[in-house]
């Protein structure tokens, strides 16, 4: 009797795991796609179409606009599930919560405390299963909105400044070139050790539009630098061997690349507070990142920093080719978590960020490594560093890590050839 | 093999170690800006030791009782706990601009309170610093009605609600309601006998959330009547229980709401104009209004109506800072004067203030410095560059004066 209440509690659970797990990859895809089309030049508002709605897509839209309620149930019933159980990973994700989940209150909070929730939930798939999905879904919908503003589906923005830089469907140009940075880096981590020295020629296209199209030069920058790394990485692997690479890259330059979050983060909220015209580097590098040190500054200022954020109403370029006349955005990721959603989000994040760097450091995922280098360096003047739109990494923080087996078709035939 | 192993942990720990105190120092860092902050912008206002007093009460869920707390403290002398009683912090937080045009169909300027129907900090701050004046001066009003060393004795606390209220009764509370942000609101009659004569005080108390307040020393008929409503009647309706025991008042403290404006000033004006423009923007007008000039030195400071009603004075300056810079078309103001009930929406829309952060102080010029006295220009930038005169006094530092 008491073997059979087993079987029978057993059975219930794995279903449960099961219902939970397919849910979260639901959930998942959905907004995914939904952060994705927000980014997108559709003129669309979400909270109109809801109000417009009636009954199940009403309620779909409901739960697509507020989805943390659902996630959380979702995460709780995954964990109780589980078939590991590893209690550090378990307080961790409860501290976690209740750190994170006051933060919805905020503006825009919903969206982070969503995506907070599912990269808890990741924890039962492989991070490259995740990224499969990411990657497919990214991919044919940034094809797709370029294609579509080209026909003129889409608006085509074109905005004045340097001479004209177009935004290719997106909201605004350098949203257009942080898009094809993020999916080279995905891409690039995707093909992993079988990426070709002849795909760089991917990322020179993606370089190209950046540069000449949307005339972003920090996400230029870093491509052209990601055809640079992606280069040497594959050149080192040639020459020296898996072994030898492993050696050099896992001592201090490995643990270089773990801290350099929080440094990058130090440093962007020093740079802003210590900021004065009375100091001429400073202003010369304020002038070069665009007013970027002075906007924060002003913020800090003003609003200063709290725990849980303040109420700033931002009022940046994107959407619209009009100058604004009033403009206020506060570009880097570190600081508009910080200044908006508060001091407690941010460490959150960093902690996440840091478990990714720490994961990708033990299972010898070094292009996961020097991908969060490429997206802590974009976070220091970008604010996409923690949007699932542009960045599906942090999900490694929980997910299942494993040695890829398949290492991609040119070592195979190197190995053969041996 | 299991050498590596360890090392690998041992390596791993270490990292861990590093990374954690790398976040403490953030942390520190985080902490000690937040003191420094404290350090160069001193406290938000004055507590007394009146102030001090911690609440025992949140608030009470009858009309009659709340009538019956302020009259209690009134009788007291105490202006402190008077002002708890009243809708000090309600009024501010919840006035709509917009219901008070369309309703009134008037626009009178800084006249009227600053809209809190945005939510805007700075407009609510000054609301709360006008509104502590505005009742101040009631509640001192009606101890000055009653005199000093006098005997008294309630008789009867009731709530004025017609039998069969019609419908201009129910408009009459919909339109207060609507005005003040309130959920209800009626008229609390409070039958006294004051050295041996039967008197009767009528206030209108209005209820916020689930607790009730006194809005106002009079009936709602006479809506934003500053005068206590207190006469003598003849008859009176019998003795009735009274909603709290008189004997046990001492003991119920509502929380405090209201502020009282410290003493700032600076050695350098532009320092002291800079720091007066954040505080403008940030929306901290209790910050902001203490670089001005209130406190004239005197060792003796009084914090009664006089004293709430130089704040008040000084609010409406900042209110006044803020409409220059937002209703700065005088073609739309005029037409917003001449039609406040279709405008008041327009005029809600040119008074949203929360894009401050976008405003610059755009030049400081001293125009005349002598004897401890100064007369600079200001500029400041939104849609448009406004110029202000700002007339500055040394007293220990530099203080606002006046501004224009």
């Amino acid at each position: 009797m008491n073997k059979n209440i087993k079987i029978l509690f057993k059975s219930m659970k794995n279903t449960l795991r099961a219902i939970a797990d397919f849910s979260y990859i639901i959930l998942f895809i959905a907004l995914t796609i939904y952060s994705f089309l927000n980014t997108v030049q559709l003129n669309l508002d979400w909270e109109d179409l809801l109000a417009a709605s009636e009954g199940i897509q009403g309620i779909l839209l409901e739960i697509l606009l507020a989805p943390q309620l659902i996630l959380l149930v979702n995460l709780i019933i995954q964990y109780l599930c589980s078939e590991e159980y590893n209690w550090k990973e378990y307080v961790l994700a409860i501290l976690i919560c209740i750190f994170s989940y006051p933060v919805q209150e905020t503006a825009d909070g919903a969206v982070l405390v969503s995506y907070v929730l599912l990269i808890l939930g990741a924890r039962n798939f492989s991070f490259r299963y995740l990224m499969r999905i990411y990657f497919g879904i990214v991919a044919s919908l940034t094809i797709l909105v370029v294609f579509a503003s080209q026909v003129g589906w889409v608006e085509n923005l074109v905005f004045v400044s340097r001479d004209g830089r177009a935004a290719y469907g997106f909201v605004y140009a350098t949203d257009c070139a942080a898009h094809f940075l993020f999916l080279a880096l995905v891409y690039w981590y995707l093909r992993g050790e079988g990426f070709h020295y002849a795909e760089n020629i991917i990322f020179g296209i993606f370089a190209l539009i950046a540069c000449f199209g949307c005339k972003a030069r920090f996400s230029t920058a870093l491509l052209l630098l990601l055809i640079i790394v992606a280069f040497v990485y594959r050149l080192i692997l040639g020459k020296l061997g898996k072994e030898r690479r492993d050696q050099l890259l896992s001592g201090k330059v490995s643990a270089f690349f773990v801290l350099f979050p929080l440094m990058a983060n130090l440093l962007i909220h020093v740079l802003s507070f210590i900021y004065t015209d009375k100091w001429k580097w400073l202003v010369s590098l304020d002038q070069l990142l665009s007013s970027r040190l002075s906007l924060a500054k002003r913020g800090l200022d003003i609003y200063g920093l709290d725990l849980w954020g303040n109420r700033i109403r931002m009022l940046g370029n994107g959407g619209r080719t009009e100058i604004v006349a009033n403009y206020y955005f506060i570009d880097s990721s570190y600081l508009q978590i910080s200044m908006l959603h508060g001091v407690i989000l941010l460490g959150v994040f960093l902690l996440l960020i840091f478990l990714v760097c720490l994961k990708a450091r033990r299972q010898k995922e070094w292009i996961v490594l020097i991908i969060c280098g490429f997206i802590v360096v974009h976070g220091l003047f970008e604010h996409h560093a923690f949007d699932l739109a542009y960045n599906p990494f942090l999900l490694m923080a929980f997910s299942k890590v494993q040695p890829v087996k398949c290492a991609g078709k040119s070592l195979k035939r190197k190995a053969k050839k041996r | 093999m299991k050498m590596g192993i360890k090392e690998n942990k041992y390596r791993d720990q270490k990292l861990v170690f590093l990374w954690l105190l790398l976040f403490a120092v953030s942390m520190a860092c985080f902490i000690g800006y937040k003191v420094y902050i404290r350090v160069t912008e001193g406290t938000d206002g004055i507590l007394t030791s009146d102030m001090k007093r911690s609440a025992t009460v949140d608030g009470y869920d009858s009309p009659e009782k709340v009538a019956e707390y302020v009259l209690y403290w009134i009788n007291k002398g105490d202006l402190d706990m008077a002002l708890r009683g009243c809708a000090i912090e309600e009024v501010s937080e919840y006035f709509s601009l917009q219901s008070y045009c369309e309703i009134m169909n008037e626009f009178s300027d800084i006249e009227n309170l600053a809209p809190a129907d945005y939510d805007h900090a700075g407009f609510i701050s000054i609301n709360k610093l006008r509104m502590t004046s505005v009742y101040s001066g009631m509640v001192e009003q009606c101890m000055g009605v009653f005199g000093e060393d006098y005997d008294l004795r309630i008789l009867n606390i009731y709530t004025d609600i017609p039998k069969n209220a019609d419908g201009y009764y129910f408009s009459d509370i919909r339109d207060i309601c609507a005005i003040v942000g309130a959920r209800d609101a009626c008229n609390v009659v409070v039958v006294m006998e004051v050295n041996g004569v039967v008197q009767q005080m009528t206030v209108t108390a209005a209820r916020y959330k689930q607790n009730w307040k006194v809005l106002q020393f009079s009936a709602y008929e006479n809506y934003q009547y500053e005068e206590p409503q207190i006469e003598e009647v003849a008859n009176s309706k019998a003795e009735g229980e009274l909603p709290l025991v008189w004997e046990d008042m001492e003991k119920q403290i509502l929380p405090l709401n209201y502020k009282i404006v410290c003493d700032n000033s600076e050695e350098e004006i532009e320092k002291l104009l800079h720091k007066w423009f954040i505080y403008l923007q940030r929306g901290d007008m209790v910050r902001a209004s203490s670089y001005f000039d209130i406190y004239d030195g005197s060792t003796d400071i009084y914090f009664d109506t006089t004293f709430f009603h130089i704040q008040n004075e000084i609010a409406k300056r900042m209110q006044h800072v803020y409409y220059k810079l937002f209703l700065y078309n005088q073609d739309s103001l005029n037409w917003i004067k001449q039609n406040p009930k279709e405008e008041a929406g327009n005029l809600l829309r040119m008074l949203d203030v929360d894009d401050m952060l976008k405003t610059k102080l755009t030049s400081v010029e001293i125009l005349e410095e002598s004897n401890g006295y100064a007369k600079c220009q200001i500029q400041i930038n939104h849609d448009v560059t406004m110029s202000y005169v700002v007339e500055l006094i040394y007293r220990d530092g530099w203080k606002i004066s006046g501004i224009e």
